[in-house]
């Protein structure tokens, strides 16, 4: 199963003078398996990306479609879209019927309903019994955060899209989320996930997506972006810790970086250029 | 100077207090990084300090005012200034001049005066080139810088900031922090910050953690870091430094204990000079 955007453009506020392009001229394929990190400064056309992908915003050029298919609803039936902060979207008044909001209006079954809410919510590490009852708003921030994305998952789309999914959280709620999209990705879902923190690409994605003014700026495997230190300066991306280091010392000692780097599983050429 | 004595709060309907006995002493010119994980009460404690928030129990002085006499609203609201997470909930105006400009009006400043601010506040906060334009087409470092601004040119000696960088990407959070840097050396502007990361708190001369609300440690970032296996009950990480360093003490290499940040890590490395592992 295959997404594959074509030339896609998207302008907002057409024929307005606040015109604008968030997407021009985008060539990409995302395959079943794997994830992929869509990098990028505020503005660069990330979430729209996001939204064309998964069939909810249709391309005012080029075409994006599902093996070959380009109606939006093919789209929409393969993907599940995480949008950033989604638990404003809460609404039921209890997490189990929010959960369970979504297969309910595709048609699924009581039966097979609670089925799927009670696997969700484990799979978002949240007891479904202890958490199912509950009034959404009385969670934590952490825990509001694993229950909307368990409202994506009840969907069962092969592929799984987030948008800046650790915004916001502290730090042991941004690993669990790290870790249930981790877990996600190791049962054969496809994800593809909008983030501004290089050390959660480094950790999840195969491949780094790096959008600049509506463009792709770069892409490559996480070793190839955030090794090239003058790349990732010209797009303003910040490297993962381990990289940043490397590179620190490389500037004071080739030789003590090249042993530092074989400890951190840095592969060459290490990230060059000034800090 | 900010004092808190005995301070809890109890929101209507909660089972616990965000706030219990709280006291807190904040000298003026001190930069105090406010941590903990969501739901300790940072917030919280931030919005007592402007008198958004009175305590249930106890007592908040700003400069020796006590926030709960209505009397000292508008001096402690006029020393207090207040940034929130996300720059969009404070901007009101259409263009970044106004903004600059709000505050000082609502607070009676004379125009003359008010011109000469903003005209201080454009050349500090290089906001030169953005002056005309609308707010909320800036990018989000963009904004916060202009909400950071808009706050200083009420000249509050307290700037009490939440979370300000955590919707941002890096080349925004970048700029704050070099905002940030320039605030706290000012040695009458008080700077109390809450962020959830290691790199911030490191920005900070003092870090106050709370923990189900309370105070449960209050002392540099560099030996809150040295706190182990507190860090994670607190709901804290380490640096990233100091985690790439334990790896390298696993990888065999002789790095001393206590390094925050990247460049001292860099520097250990290379110190240690014995050209293998250890």
């Amino acid at each position: 199963m295959t997404i594959a955007l074509d030339s896609v453009t998207v302008e907002y506020d057409r024929d307005l003078p606040t015109a604008r392009s968030a997407l021009r001229s985008i060539d990409l394929v995302f395959d079943v398996g794997g994830a992929t990190a869509v990098m990028g400064s505020t503005g660069s056309g990330k979430t729209t990306l996001l939204e064309v992908a998964a069939g909810l915003r249709s391309p005012d050029a080029g075409s994006a479609r599902l093996d070959g298919d380009d109606s939006p609803a093919s789209l929409r039936s393969a993907v599940g879209l995480v949008y950033q902060f989604p638990e404003s979207q809460f609404f039921e008044e209890t997490v189990a019927a929010d959960v369970g909001f979504g297969p309910r209006q595709t048609g699924v079954t009581d039966a097979e309903i609670d089925e799927r809410v009670a696997e969700s919510l484990s799979r978002a590490g949240l007891d479904p019994g202890v958490f199912g009852p509950r009034s959404p708003i009385s969670l934590s921030a952490g825990e509001k955060r694993r229950a909307a994305i368990a409202c994506i998952l009840a969907l069962e789309r092969p592929f799984l899209l987030l948008d800046e999914p650790t915004a916001g959280l502290d730090p042991v709620s941004r690993r669990r989320v790290v870790e249930l999209v981790e877990a996600e990705k190791e049962s054969g879902r496809s994800v593809v996930l909008v983030t501004h923190d290089p050390e959660i690409a480094d950790r999840l994605a195969e491949r780094v997506v790096v959008l600049r003014d509506g463009e792709v700026a770069a892409e490559g495997s996480p070793e190839r972006i955030f090794g090239d230190g003058a790349l990732a300066d010209a797009v303003g991306l910040s490297l993962p810790p381990r990289y940043e280091l490397v590179r620190r010392i490389a500037l004071r000692s080739a030789e003590r970086a090249r042993l530092v780097a074989g400890i951190l599983d840095v592969p060459e050429p290490w990230p060059p250029g000034p800090a | 100077m900010i004092e808190l004595d005995g301070v809890t709060v109890r929101y209507a309907g909660a089972d616990e207090s965000a706030l219990r006995d709280v006291d807190l002493r904040i000298a003026t010119g001190e930069t105090v990084a406010l941590v903990g994980a969501s739901g300790s009460g940072k917030t919280t404690l931030l919005r007592l300090l402007d008198a958004l928030l009175l305590p249930s129990e106890g007592t908040v002085r700003v400069d020796g005012m006590d926030t709960s006499d209505p009397q000292n609203l508008w001096e402690v609201r006029r020393r207090v200034g207040l940034i929130f997470q996300n720059p969009d909930n404070q901007i009101v105006s259409t263009t970044v001049e106004r903004e600059l400009a709000f505050g000082m009006e609502n607070l009676g400043v004379p125009p003359v005066e008010i011109a000469r601010r903003v005209e201080e506040a454009v050349a500090r906060f290089r906001l030169g080139d953005l002056r005309d334009r609308e707010p909320h087409r800036l990018s989000g470092g963009e904004k916060q810088r202009v909400a950071i601004a808009a706050v200083l040119s009420m000249e509050p000696s307290c700037v009490a900031l939440d979370e300000p960088t955590s919707l941002l990407d890096a080349s925004g959070r970048s700029e704050v922090w070099q905002t940030l840097a320039g605030l706290s050396a000012e040695r009458d502007r008080t700077v109390v910050h809450v962020t959830q990361f290691p790199d911030e708190i490191l920005l900070a001369g003092r870090a106050v953690v709370l923990d189900r609300g309370a105070i449960v440690f209050d002392g540099t970032p560099e030996s809150l870091f040295a706190r182990g296996d507190d860090l994670a009950r607190w709901g804290l990480e380490p640096p990233a430094a100091a985690r790439l360093a334990g790896v390298l003490r696993d990888g065999g290499l002789r790095i001393p204990d206590g390094i925050a940040s990247l460049d001292a890590l860099a520097d250990a490395v290379v110190a240690t000079g014995d050209g293998g592992p250890a």
